[in-house]
This record gives structure tokens, sequence and C-alpha cells, in this order.
């Protein structure tokens, strides 16, 4: 297993998807989704609900089997892994909904992101980093996560998934439910981490507006594929993406 | 010696019978039922035994205690998620034992001993050979009532709430009652094979109906097959039968044999359930009845008769069609959150109106509200000038106004028949009153007829007899909209009927929305595939943060930049 | 109740608290079951009776000295705990997919019968001469305790306090509390379930096996001794909640036993049981009455529904 944060092979993109059909019991939902991250990059993901956006890093995570295609994760084909395995190779995902642990404290939940952190990496030295980056964690840290704001209780799982030392973030819809303002730091901490830790990001969002300005690509999903693929300078010339939906 | 244990063989299978019905069928677990079969046991030994009441007069208390009980435990806990059930039924059961054992009047531990010299109908019951009469005569009397309420309308209504308790009460069956009834008459069932039980004992003692019982009438049901009765008559007679076997057969000692019995017992519970967990016996399926009329025309694979013959009135102006569902000012809020605001809405007849809206603007909440599975804080919805705010969700459906949900939630173990059948309103046979009279078998088949033709509108016909858990994701959807039309309901709630379904379907069910409207019903639907909403909707209202912002085309919704901004976020 | 010596109230008291604390250490291992794996673990009553088994076994056929032999009794227990996840419910659950809990609660009932009625065939169904350390009466003031019920609260009390501190401190601890608390989300970050759930099993062994050996030395050992006492585990799970620390039934189950005692007294030694029962059944009463559903539900949410 290669060490985080280190470039992937030469021309290989972080996160390499092909032909993936996947779905729940009888219920088909992808057919067919390539789409790659390469590190530093912050792809969006849009398509109206039930176009099969959770459904394809579910099974990018090894949460779900993917039925055929492949993943890879820089370089390595990870189809076949386990969650457990997939995270220690550098991918962290963050749920839409239920993204902490709401009778744990917030120190607790921080922990926990790095239960399967790549061997090697300080806790310590991590807890110390993630606090920084959100001091407000550091305020709270024996306060249950329940019972934190919702931005807050954002910055937790964000905070959650950096424990991990990822090299992917694949973040389902993070700006669900948030003031303007909070959504407009935690994408500004999310350019950040792209810029600065090289971290590749593929953002799930309806907020597509938002998710744009700090994207470098987007696909558009409908009906479990692909229907575009287009730079994010592209996409934001456009007058609106009803047409999309 | 044989006698004997056939008398015991017989009342077991009753017992794991009445234990089917309730267990197999409506999928409710009691571990109770031992301890009811004791009461009716306790009953018997201490009017007849004790105080010398004929035996058919303590049979008949017996009954009504056991039923009494029953309805008592099955009010407290069947409204509560299946876990609380249990611990009321062991909690129960360990409670009425310990009552057993240490009241005197009881016989403490040694229990009420010595009963004898019972007769019933002037039948002397005094050997093994006596009591074979009374012990088939229940067995035959438990079976053909069981069989009734299980292989009927009122079964299917009972194999809905196994199934789904709340996609059968969307369907506009009142669940709760049909838990509370079927527990308090298996209750009965069970006091009185427990009075037969220890009259043929000749003593009740709380060992006998512990825990061990509990177990084994289980081991009979799950070896049987859950929800085939006759499955459970041959294992109950088949397990009871293994210790005089090991005794007379293989010579086991008859302190070891019974013991041993258990252990076989449990190795064969744990066998059962992970080589075969339906059982030796598998449910029945039903196969459905012919329609009465013969001219439906068999519809081949995917085409709806539906789409092949639509009415031609659909073309109503919006504005001009008559209001059917007023929605007004309501309101709901969870702790602090405001999941409602005072939402207004009106559902014109022969329509189709969309909601739309950003993830969590509460679409969904707005359908709950509606049909009364939340109750709002304020705010009335009128259907047809009835107030539906305060009903009891089944009668809002009874009432007309019907949904369907966005995981679909199909009955998987039934037919796609019987699913839609359950939906047909107004069944005679779903009654206790009614069911046991004649008629209710010819009344099914007209139900069955009418199920079919629902299939038959949305063009699965041919997969009547699948079972659900069968069908693509794409047929589900389609019979659940089947099974919401069955309802005959006016108003139809679709929850994003295009969502999961892959684009060949999409099409199918867009046609589908489009016929229900042309047969004059009122569709409203969620749904966030806006090719959806343009194709079908004729008015379009537009949901953000819990409140209804913005109503009109979908053309004139999109052509808002506001709206946009809402949908998309601002840059 | 007028003519209730002091001394009898304070005796009362006493034992109420021994049973208390008994009754809390069950259901705290009980509810760390129930509330991570959601299986109704009935067959805690086999895990239950079979550490005094094992222990007299080794201890009457093999010659091994108490200690020893009450330490064998209780790695007993904590075997068959983690064996009937792995050999039964797991399996069990896996095939019965939607109504895993019912199957669930079935097998475990019947494995406990079955395993109680194999202790039966092999040592008989009456008790057992189960005799450990020296019996010593002690009294304090109006109240006589021997030196096993200072034991068995003492054992009770320190299985309950390291359970919360394993919880609360253990990196293992802090897993558990995780997929008790969010299972997806567990999930997601490479938790791994099922390995969470085997150390809960050991730990309710673990509890059992403890409980069940003081319990014997005290009063008698013999093949129903857990029957009644896995419903009192039961409902001092329920009512202390499972999904919260371990610390919570303390309360509950030391309340639990000075009712007993006193429904015992003021009613009469009948109504014990039944004292259980009906507080359980009042609250399940007003659990219906009120219309809500309680917070913590056994049936874990299913995987997201968006696509």
């Amino acid at each position: 297993m290669s060490a985080p944060n280190e470039a992937p092979p030469a021309g290989e993109p972080l996160l390499d998807v092909r032909d993936l059909v996947a779905g729940y019991g009888r219920k088909q939902v992808l057919h067919g989704v390539g789409l790659r991250v390469g590190a530093g990059e912050i792809v969006t993901l849009m398509g109206h609900n039930g176009a099969g956006k959770t459904t394809a890093i579910r099974s990018v995570l090894g949460a779900l089997r993917p039925r055929s295609g492949t993943v890879r994760i820089a370089g390595r084909d990870t189809t076949r892994d386990p969650v457990r395995k997939v995270v220690a190779a550098g991918v962290a995902m963050i749920p839409s909904e239920r993204f902490v642990f709401p009778d744990l404290s917030v120190h607790d939940n921080l922990l926990l992101g790095a239960a399967n952190a790549p061997s090697g990496s300080g806790t310590a030295e991590r807890l110390a980093t993630v606090k920084d980056l959100f001091p407000i964690l550091a305020e709270r840290a024996r306060q249950p996560a329940g019972s934190m704001s919702g931005g807050q209780q954002r910055m937790v799982s964000l905070g959650m998934a950096l424990m991990a030392r990822p090299r992917l973030l694949l973040l389902d819809e993070p700006s669900l439910g948030l003031a303007p303002s909070v959504v407009e730091t935690i994408f500004g901490r999310l350019r950040d981490l792209a810029d600065g830790e090289h971290l590749g990001i593929l953002l799930l969002e309806q907020n597509v507006k938002q998710a744009l300005t700090i994207a470098d690509r987007a696909y558009v999903m409908r009906s479990g594929q692909i229907i575009l693929e287009e730079t994010a300078e592209r996409m934001r010339l456009r007058p609106d993406f009803w047409d999309l939906f | 010696m044989w006698i004997n244990y056939l008398d015991q063989a017989l009342l077991l299978a009753a017992l794991a019978v009445t234990v089917n019905l309730l267990v197999g069928y409506a999928g409710q677990v009691s571990v109770a039922h031992a301890a009811f079969a004791g009461i009716g046991g306790y009953t018997i030994c201490f009017l007849s035994g004790e105080h010398g009441w004929p035996y058919l007069a303590s049979l008949g208390v017996a009954i009504l205690i056991a039923t009494a009980f029953g309805i008592v435990v099955g009010l407290i806990a069947l409204g509560l998620p299946e876990e609380f059930l249990i611990l009321m039924t062991l909690a129960f059961s360990l409670a009425i034992i310990g009552i057993f054992a240490t009241f005197d009047a009881l016989g403490g531990v040694m229990g009420l001993t010595g009963v004898g010299g019972l007769s019933l109908f002037g039948l002397e019951l005094d050997s093994p050979r006596d009591w074979l009469v009374p012990s088939a005569a229940v067995l035959v009397l438990v079976f053909a009532v069981s069989r009734r309420l299980g292989e009927s309308p009122y079964g299917r209504v009972l194999k809905g709430v196994r199934e789904d308790t709340v996609a059968t009460r969307s369907l506009g069956k009142n669940t709760f009652g049909y838990k509370v009834g079927i527990f308090a008459i298996t209750s009965g069932m069970a006091g009185l094979i427990g009075g037969l039980y220890s009259g043929w004992l000749g003593q009740a003692t709380p060992a006998a109906f512990g825990f061990p019982l509990a177990m084994a009438v289980f081991a009979m049901v799950i070896v049987g097959g859950s929800a085939n009765l006759t499955g459970s008559v041959v294992a109950g007679v088949a397990l009871t039968m293994i210790e005089p076997v090991l005794r007379e057969g293989l010579g086991v000692q008859s302190s070891q044999a019974a013991l041993l019995q258990l252990v076989l017992y449990g190795v064969l519970l744990v066998l059962i359930m992970i080589v075969r967990p339906q059982g030796l016996f598998a449910e029945r399926r039903h196969e459905p009845a012919a329609p009465e009329t013969g001219d439906a025309p068999p519809a081949e694979g995917g085409t709806a008769r539906a789409v092949l013959a639509p009415r031609e009135e659909a073309a109503v102006a919006y504005a001009d069609a008559e209001v059917v569902l007023r929605a007004e000012g309501l309101s709901k809020r969870f702790g602090g959150i405001t999941a409602a605001k005072d939402i207004t809405l009106e559902l014109r007849r022969g329509t189709v109106t969309a909601l739309v809206g950003p993830n969590g603007a509460g679409k969904t909440t707005a359908f709950n509200l509606l049909t009364g599975t939340v109750v709002p804080d304020t705010g009335s919805v009128v259907l047809n000038g009835v107030e539906l705010v305060g009903m009891r969700p089944d009668l809002v459906v009874r009432a007309g106004l019907v949904r369907t949900f966005q995981d679909v939630r199909l009955l998987n173990r039934l037919t796609c028949l019987e699913n839609v059948m359950l939906a047909v309103p107004g069944q005679a046979g779903e009654r206790l009153g009614r069911l046991f009279a004649p008629g209710v078998s010819r009344a099914d088949r007209a139900v069955a007829a009418q199920a079919m033709e629902w299939l038959d509108f949305v063009g699965l016909a041919d997969q009547a007899a699948t079972p659900a858990d069968a069908l693509s994701y794409g047929q589900s959807k389609l019979v659940s909209l089947a099974r919401a039309l069955a309802t005959r309901g006016e108003v139809l709630l679709l929850d994003e009927p295009a969502s999961g379904v892959d684009a060949a379907w999409v099409g199918t069910m867009l046609e589908m929305v489009a016929a229900v409207r042309a047969e004059g019903r009122t569709v409203c639907l969620v749904e966030h595939n806006l090719d959806v909403v343009r194709e079908l909707a004729d008015h379009t209202c537009f949901m953000e943060l819990g409140e209804i912002t913005a109503a009109g085309t979908i053309a004139e919704l999109t052509g808002s930049a506001r709206l946009a901004e809402a949908y998309f976020g601002a840059q | 109740m007028h003519d209730l010596l002091d001394a009898d109230l304070w005796q009362l008291t006493a034992n109420g608290l021994i049973r208390g604390a008994f009754y809390a250490a069950l259901g705290a291992g009980l509810a760390l079951v129930i509330g991570v794996t959601t299986r109704f673990h009935f067959a805690y009553a086999l895990t239950y009776t079979v550490a005094p088994y094992a222990a007299y076994w080794v201890m009457d056929g093999l010659g091994v000295p108490f200690w020893p032999s009450a330490l064998i009794g209780l790695a007993t227990a904590v075997a068959v705990s983690v064996l009937l996840e792995l050999g039964v419910y797991e399996p069990v659950a896996r095939r019965a997919a939607d109504r895993a809990m019912l199957a669930v609660l079935v097998t475990s009932i019947g494995v406990s019968t079955a395993g109680i009625a194999l202790l039966q065939l092999r040592f008989g169904t009456s008790g057992l001469p189960f005799y450990g350390p020296e019996v010593v009466q002690h009294d304090l003031g109006p109240v006589r305790i021997s030196n096993f019920e200072i034991a068995l609260v003492a054992t009770c009390l320190l299985l309950v306090v390291a359970t919360a501190a394993f919880l609360a401190f253990t990196p293992i601890g802090r897993s558990v509390k995780a997929v008790r608390s969010n299972p997806g989300l567990a999930g997601v970050l490479g938790i791994s379930v099922r390995r969470v759930g085997l150390v809960c099993f050991a730990i309710a062994g673990l509890i059992s096996g403890a409980c069940a050996l003081w319990y014997g030395l005290l009063y008698t050992v013999q093949p129903t001794m857990g029957d009644a006492t896995v419903i009192y585990g039961f409902v001092v799970a329920f009512l202390a909640g499972t999904r919260s620390s371990p610390l919570r039934a303390l309360p509950v189950g030391i309340g639990l036993g000075l009712l007993e005692q006193g429904a015992s007294i003021w009613l009469s030694v009948q109504w014990a049981q039944t004292a259980v029962f009906t507080v359980l059944a009042v609250y399940l009463a007003v659990l219906a009455g009120k219309g809500r559903m309680p917070r913590f539900q056994l049936v874990r949410p299913a995987s997201p529904r968006k696509a």
C-alpha cells in the first residue's frame, strides 16, 4: 500500500471509474458510469435526486459491491475491496444525512474518523491539524456532536473524514440545510484542502452554483448515466441548469 | 400408552396451528401463548377440579379469561415496535407462571392435581381413549377457524400486516385493530386448548406452561412451515411423537426422553432456520381466480390497456377544473425545526399537480400531513367537503385520498394479484362478523376480477401470479400504482413515481399517470426528474424550506431567476 | 404495615439493593447486545446457567480448586456467548433478512431451552452442590449480610462501571458506541460492525457468567436458574434504554430490586414477580398511550433510499 498523499503514478488519475454498474436488489441504479478525479482537483457531480449520484460514490467506497465495471484508486484496482481497505487506501466519504455520531463527543467523533487511517499517520498530530482547521471543534471537544448546530456538525463530519488522512474525499451534499454563509466557509476550506494538500474531491451538490465556484470540472448524471462532462468554467457560463435536471 | 401420546399430539398440534396463525400469518411474535394455554388449564382445574363446575362451562370461562388477557396485552403492546411486543409477552409469561407457582389457592409449585371425572356432552372422559374424541374435535375446530381466518380476505390483511404494516394501513386497513383482534382470538383458542390439555393431564402445573412449551410450539410452527397450517399439524404430531419413539423404540429412560426431545427440538429449529427458513411446507400461494368476465383481453407484455383506450375528456383546462381537495395553512414543527409552514394547496379534478423543490424542502412531509400519518399542528385538509385532519390514516384512505411510496413497499411474499386485491375496499370477508357467513369465496372471486382489471390497466395482467419480490423495479412501481388505483381513491398522491426506474420504464410510467388522469382522477406527485414534471403536470407548486413559495406551470417556474437560485443555489 | 419493624425494613432495603445491583449488571450486559447488534438474545439464560455448571464440572470431575474453576466457568460463558452469535444468530439473521428479529428470538429460545435440557441430561434436573469459599455472615447494625452478598454486589457494580469505562475510554469501546449510535456511518468509516458485535457478546457472556457464579454460591445452582433472571435482564435493559450508558442500568436495576422487596412485604411474597411485570406493563402502556415511537429503533436504518 502506497503512503498517503504520494502522487499517483504518472498518467493515472487519483480516482478512475469505468463502466460502473450497480444497484440495490432488483433495482439497477447505475448503468455504466465512468468518471475521473485527479489529485488537487475538485469535481462536482450534478443531477436530480435519484439520478444515481450517491450510489456511485457508495460503490467507489466499497459500501456497495458493483455488479460490473472497475474502480481504481491511484492506479490500484479496489473494485472488490471492503470499505476498510478502501479507507486505508486513502478514501473518505461523508454521507448526506446522519453524518455524525450524535450521542458521542466531538472528540470521539474525530477519533473514530481515524479508525482505519493508513498506518503510520500520527493521530495526535492529525487531531491538532483538524482542530487548527476548525477551531470550533477544539472548543466544543467534550460536547455531544448531536447538540451542535447543523453547520458545526458538518465541520465535525469534515474533520472526521480528514482524520483518516484521505487523498480523495467523497462528499454527499455537504451544503444540505446550511445557511449560505456557512456553506461559503466550508466550501472555502475544501478549496484550500485541494490546493494545499492536493486532495482530490468529488462533490455531490444540489447547490450547483456554489459548487461550481470552487470546482474544476463537472459531471451531470441522469437516470444512472453521465450525460455531460464539462469544465466548471464553461458550466458557470450557462444561464440556468433546468434542462439538465 | 400410544393413545395417550396421540391425545397430546393432537392438542399440541392445535396449539401450533393457533400460534402459526399469529406468527406465520400476522407476523406478530408471542412467547405468551403457552401462558395463555396455562390460563385455560388452571381455569378448568380450579373451576371443575376444585369447585365442581361442569367441564363445558369452565372451558367457556377459560376461553373468556384467556381472550381478556389477550386483549389487554395486545392493546398495550401491539401499537409499539416489535421488540416491545416480544418483551411484553416474555414478561407476561413470567408473571403468569409466577402467579401460578406462588398462590396457595392454585396449588403453589405443585399445581392443581388430581383433576378427574370430567365429562363433556355426556361423554365420560376417563381413559386416554376417551380423550381422543374431544382432542381431535378441538384440533378440527381450531384448524377450521384458523384456516378460515388465514386463507381468506381477512388473512390477506393479516399477511399485509406481516409484510408491511405501514403499506397495509395506507390501503385503508385498520392494522392496529386487526393485530389486536388476531392476538385476542389466538389467545382465546390457546385458552381452550390449555383447558383440554390440563383436563387430559388431570392437572395444571406451573412447569407445564413455561418456556419449554413455548419453545416446543415454536419448533412445530417453524419446522412445519410458517403460514402453512397443515404443516403445523404434521410437525405437531411428528415432533410430539419423538418422545414415545425414544422411549419405546430406542429404550431411552422416561426421564431422559423428554429432555432429549427438547434438545432435538432445539437442533431442528436451528437447522431449519438456517437451511430452509420457510419450513418443510412452504406458504400456500393463491392462484389467481380467473376473472368471471371472459372478455378481459390478455395483455401482451408491457402494453397497458389503459394506453390503448384513454378517455378523451382529459383535456379539461386546469383553471376550469373543480377543486377536489383543499389544504389550508398546514404547519408542523418537529422540535425546533419547521418542517412545514402554512402549506396551502388545491388539487383539481382530472389534473396533475406536481410538487417540486430542492432536497429537504418538505415535499414528503407535505404528503404525510395530507394523509394523516403526521398530524399537523395547525391547518385543515378538506376532501369533497370532508375534513381529514384528525382522521385515522386508514380512514383518510377510505375517504378517497391514497398515496404511493417512493420506495414502493409492495407486500413481498404475496402475489401481484393479492397485492392489488388487498387494496379493494369494502370486502365483507375482511370483517370477522361476516367472514363465517356464506358467500365469502364468491365475493372474493369478484374482488379478484376487479384486481385483475387494475393489473390489466397497468399492463401486468400476465404477472398476476408472480410474487411481488420477483418483479423488476419498474414493474413493482406499476403494481403499486395499480394497488393505489384499486382503493378507488379519488385523489392519488404519487411519491416519485419515476425515480429509480430506468429510461425505458419512465415512458411507461408517464403514459400510466396520464391514463389515470384521463380516468378523471386527481393526481399530485412529487418528482425530482423535471422531465417527468414537464411532461405530466398541469400545475406545479414550488416548495422550499417547508413552504410553497410559487405556483404555476413548470415553464413559468423555471423561468424565474429567484426559483433557479432556490434550486441551484446562489453564486 | 404499621407493625413492620425498623429492623426488617433495613434488611429488606439491603436485600433490595443486593438484588438490584445483580439485575443492573445483567441488564447492562443485555442492553449492550440489544443496542449494538439488535439481537433479541434470550439465550442469555444459557450463557448465565452454563458458567456455574462448567465450574462445577471441572471442580467436581477434575478436582480443580474453586478459583481456577470459576475462571473456567467464566470463560465458558464468554465462549458460548460468542459462538451463539457466530454459529447461530448470524446465519439465521442472514437467512431471515427482513424478519431477522423474529427468527433470532425464536431460535434463541430454542437454543437456550435445548442447551438447558442438555445440562439436565448430563447433570440431572435437581440442584448441584456448588460450594466455594466459606460463608461468613456479617452483622451491620440491624442488617445481616454474607460475604457472598458483598462479593456479588461488588462484582456487579464493578462490571457495570468497567463496561461503562470500556465504552468511554478505549478505542474498541468507542467503536462499539459508534456502531450503536449510527451503524451506517460506522460502516462508511470502515469499522467492522460484525467484530464489534462479537465484542458485545463476549462482554455480555462475561457479565452473565460472573453474576451466575456468585448467585450460585449464594443460593443454588439448578438448570432453570436462568429463566426468570434473563427476563429481569430484558426489563432492566429496555427500561434503562438499550442505547444509553450502562450506568443507567444501575438506578433502574436497584429500583426494581427495591420494588420487588417492597411488593413482597406490603402485598405478599407472591406479588414480587408480578410487580416487576406491572411496572413494565405500565411503562409500555404509557409509551403506547403517548403514541410516540421510542427513540431506540431496533431495526437498523436501511441503506440510503436516495440513489
